[in-house]
């Protein structure tokens, strides 16, 4: 358990966060900029000097009235927006960097070593970058490294600020399936800041939602996205996530999917193995309700589905309205007056029409 | 504010021109060269000879030593007092002097110094040196100052240079001399008397007997035709500095 | 030609200079890793004291260090009263006077280049179990490799060329005090031009050497280390 209670008062900007996190899975922290995530990142490593309160993590006491772990003591890999390598040391010695400080490992540190450095340039790609020079290295390059850096210190936690956000669009393309893959094999929880719905969608299993210094909403990320009055509303970002699996090509130009709920979906074909499991993002403002099954319409994806709820405040003439697609859970933004006109209530059943899905993999 | 920088320039104009003026009369902005132990004296021989004479003095004071290479490369110097005699000799064989335009114009005496009045200084105090406390003995360096030279025949008459070289600290100049003297750090110093008698503080001294050194000669040349660098000439070897000369710790040279 | 004095007053030259850039270090880099990290009101103070050789003429630094060096100045007074030997016209007080002159030329640098390494650098090295003295001897000091080299010269350069101050409190001991500067000054005084000559252009050749080998390790230096332009 990841127990947090932290406040830090800064000249125009104050951070006020309570919350717990499980001890596992990715974590996504997440929130517009300047909404205090990236602080709070610090704050639990041991970096704002400034911050009160407490904090525990697996049992051991991080910070408390009087107690300040300094950040060298807390064993965690944090990996910044900006690579941040030591321009002085080459790949390799960056790797090494911590795990040669790492008090937590017993007997031959040097062979575990070895075996940590061997794996993570394999998982990371990073064999033949060894001895260059970081500055060398392109940006993505860079960022595996720093990856590979904070994990070869054996963290027992990782934390990322945006790590993709500095990078452009192919390089951040490239670098995700990494993340992906690392994130995988993981035991340690990972903590990842992003104000990327993308990044959240895809990788994040547990979603903490930040505005101006403080917790808007917390848990999974299937119930944090599926509340109406979720504040990603707000922004006109609301979203919910599907979890399929590539179903067949059979259709020309189409690819199908089968989401944990046994609806089938499709989307333009795309070349990805079957019985892959994929995560769909599908935007509230891309999902229309229909009270007859449309014949005729050009778009590919209607699912038959129940109103659970329809959110009380009304948004730029706009509700929330939260769907149950054969066990998950769908948002859709509709006009008010068309739930007027149609006369939407919760149990009710209705088509959703999808316009547009992303594909997260 | 702005009024005021205005006119303090509108001021120097005027100095300026007045000065301009002045030259075509007749009356002239003379250059001197003064030797740095000579600059307080020479004060008031600029107010005495400014009084008496239309010529104005400007005094240029430093060492001996920068001021003869500045000559000898061209600097627009009408006179020049010496610190010694070697330098002006020096100027006269290289050409930059007429013959008879150079003359003793003061010669300084010696004096052994400490900044505690007392007990006064005398000859035993340099004989007695080991069981005095005395650590460290100042004196100009002798191959560049005469009264570092004067010193050294001082010493050496009484038969204590040897014993004293390990406690010699040089200045530069006799200036600097004092300085060590009069700061303490060094208990005894031989410096010139007008610095000690500048100070008021002459009488602990012991003032050397004349004629254990070779006279310490301070000359000067005349540069320049210029007929107020005549008259200063004339004046500073007349009979009028005598008390000048006296009141400020020299002996003058017309006895 | 050169006489047998003026090799010793080069050689002590050399000596002062090296020993006194070795103290400047001990004593500069702490002082700039503190102004390079410390916000408090009196940073600006202390880098004023710092600066001031820089604007000051070398004969007032000189003329305070002859008066706090005598017998009743308080360094003076204060070693008087330990028994220990007075450090006016001494090696040891020629050392004391060319830090003070050249602190500047050594602190500025390493500040300049402790600040250029930036905090990101230490928070991951933290993050990655190194301490602070870990972080200073691993990230901070290879990182600021330039910056001590120019100050190693600098500071070296300044105390070699440095006279005010010697020609205040040094007393112009063969051996112990007599430098080049003053060498070459005293020479010219007693119209001595060809052997000041000879003093000042052997002055001229080392220090254009140094610089030069310098400029070239520099050179090597960031090429080598990858930094950019």
């Amino acid at each position: 358990m990841i127990d947090v209670d932290l406040s830090l008062n800064k000249a125009e900007f104050s951070l006020k966060a309570q919350f717990q996190l499980p001890e596992s899975g990715v974590t996504g922290i997440f929130g517009q900029s300047g909404g205090g995530k990236t602080t709070l990142l610090r704050a639990i490593a041991g970096l704002e000097p400034g911050a009160v309160g407490s904090l525990r993590v697996n049992g051991r006491c991080w910070q408390s009235e009087s107690i300040f772990l300094p950040a060298e003591n807390r064993h965690i890999g944090l990996v910044f927006q900006e690579p941040s390598l030591f321009s002085h040391l080459d790949v390799r010695a960056n790797l090494v960097f911590g795990s040669s400080r790492g008090k937590g490992r017993n007997g031959n540190r040097k062979a575990h070593q070895a075996a940590d450095l061997d794996h993570i340039c394999e998982t990371l790609e990073l064999g033949s970058l060894l001895h260059r020079d970081p500055c060398s290295l392109s940006g993505g390059e860079q960022q595996r490294v720093a990856i590979g850096r904070a994990l070869m210190a054996s963290p027992v936690m990782l934390m990322m600020d945006e790590p993709l956000s500095a990078l452009d669009y192919r390089a951040r393309r490239t670098l995700m399936p990494f993340l992906e893959k690392t994130f995988q094999e993981l035991e340690i929880p990972v903590l990842y800041v992003s104000h990327s719905t993308e990044e959240v969608a895809r990788l994040a299993d547990h979603l903490v939602l930040m505005e101006e210094g403080r917790v808007t909403a917390i848990g999974s990320i299937g119930e944090v996205l599926g509340r109406v009055d979720s504040p990603l509303n707000e922004v006109d970002e609301a979203f919910s996530v599907f979890n399929c699996t590539v179903n067949n090509h059979d259709l020309p130009h189409l690819t199908s999917l089968i989401s944990r709920g046994g609806e089938v979906l499709h989307i333009p074909r795309v070349d990805i193995n079957t019985a892959l499991p994929v995560r769909l993002r599908i935007r509230a403002r891309d999902v229309s309700l229909c009270l007859q099954r449309p014949q005729q319409s050009s778009i590919l994806n209607v699912l038959p589905a129940q109103i659970v709820d329809i959110s009380r405040q009304i948004r730029q003439g706009s509700r929330s309205i939260k769907l149950n697609v054969g066990g998950e859970t769908l948002l859709a933004r509709v006009s008010e007056y068309s739930v007027q006109l149609l006369q939407l209530a919760p149990g009710q059943q209705v088509f959703a029409q999808i316009k547009s899905v992303a594909l997260m993999t | 504010m702005r009024y005021r920088i205005l006119s303090g320039q509108i001021t120097g104009i005027w100095l300026f021109a007045l000065a301009a003026i002045g030259t075509h009369a007749g009356a002239e902005t003379i250059n001197v060269a003064v030797a740095s132990n000579f600059a307080t004296t020479m004060q008031v021989v600029k107010q005495r000879f400014e009084a008496e004479q239309d010529h104005q003095i400007n005094i240029i004071t430093g060492s001996s030593g920068k001021h003869f290479a500045q000559i000898i490369n061209g600097a627009p110097f009408d006179l020049f007092l010496s610190a010694d005699s070697e330098r002006p000799r020096q100027l006269e064989i290289r050409g930059h002097v007429a013959i008879g335009q150079r003359q003793v114009y003061a010669i300084g005496q010696l004096i052994l110094w400490s900044r505690r009045p007392d007990p006064p200084l005398t000859e035993t105090s340099l004989l007695q040196h080991e069981h005095n406390g005395l650590r460290r003995l100042a004196l100009a360096n002798p191959n560049l100052a005469p009264y570092g030279r004067a010193a050294v025949e001082v010493m050496t008459k009484l038969g204590v240079y040897e014993q004293l070289r390990a406690k010699l600290v040089m200045g530069e100049n006799v200036s600097q001399a004092f300085q060590f003297t009069y700061t303490g750090n060094a208990e005894f110093g031989f410096v010139a008397l007008s610095q000690a008698l500048a100070l008021g503080q002459s009488d602990s001294g012991w003032h050397i007997p004349l004629d254990y050194y070779q006279p310490i000669s301070q000359e000067m040349v005349l540069l320049s035709t210029r007929a107020g660098a005549r008259a200063l000439f004339a004046f500073l070897h007349s009979a009028a500095m005598a008390p000048i000369l006296r009141e400020h710790g020299y002996v003058s040279p017309q006895r | 030609m050169l006489e047998a004095a003026d090799f010793t007053a080069f050689t002590l030259t050399l000596k002062l200079a090296g020993v006194s850039t070795l103290i400047l270090l001990c004593l500069g880099t702490p002082l700039a890793w503190w102004l390079s990290q410390t916000r408090t009101r009196g940073k600006s103070v202390v880098e004023a004291l710092i600066a001031l050789p820089l604007v000051l003429p070398p004969t007032v630094l000189g003329f305070y260090l002859l008066l706090a060096l005598s017998p009743t100045g308080p360094i003076g007074s204060t070693l008087n009263s330990l028994g220990l030997p007075s450090l006016a016209f001494s090696f040891a007080g020629l050392v004391l006077g060319s830090v003070i002159y050249s602190l500047p030329f050594v602190v500025q640098p390493l500040q300049t280049s402790f600040v250029a390494v930036g905090r990101r650098p230490l928070e991951v090295a933290a993050t990655l179990g190194a301490g602070p003295l870990d972080r200073f001897l691993n990230i901070v000091l290879p990182m600021s490799k330039l910056g001590y080299l120019t100050a190693i010269v600098l500071g070296f350069a300044h105390t070699m060329g440095e006279f005010g101050v010697v020609l205040m409190i040094g007393g112009n001991i063969p051996g112990q005090t007599q430098v080049l500067s003053i060498a070459i000054y005293d020479h010219v005084e007693a119209l001595e031009y060809s052997q000041a000559h000879w003093l000042a252009g052997l002055l001229l050749l080392f220090s254009f050497l140094v610089l030069l080998a310098v400029y070239t390790l520099n050179k090597r230096a960031s090429f080598l280390s990858g930094a950019r332009p």
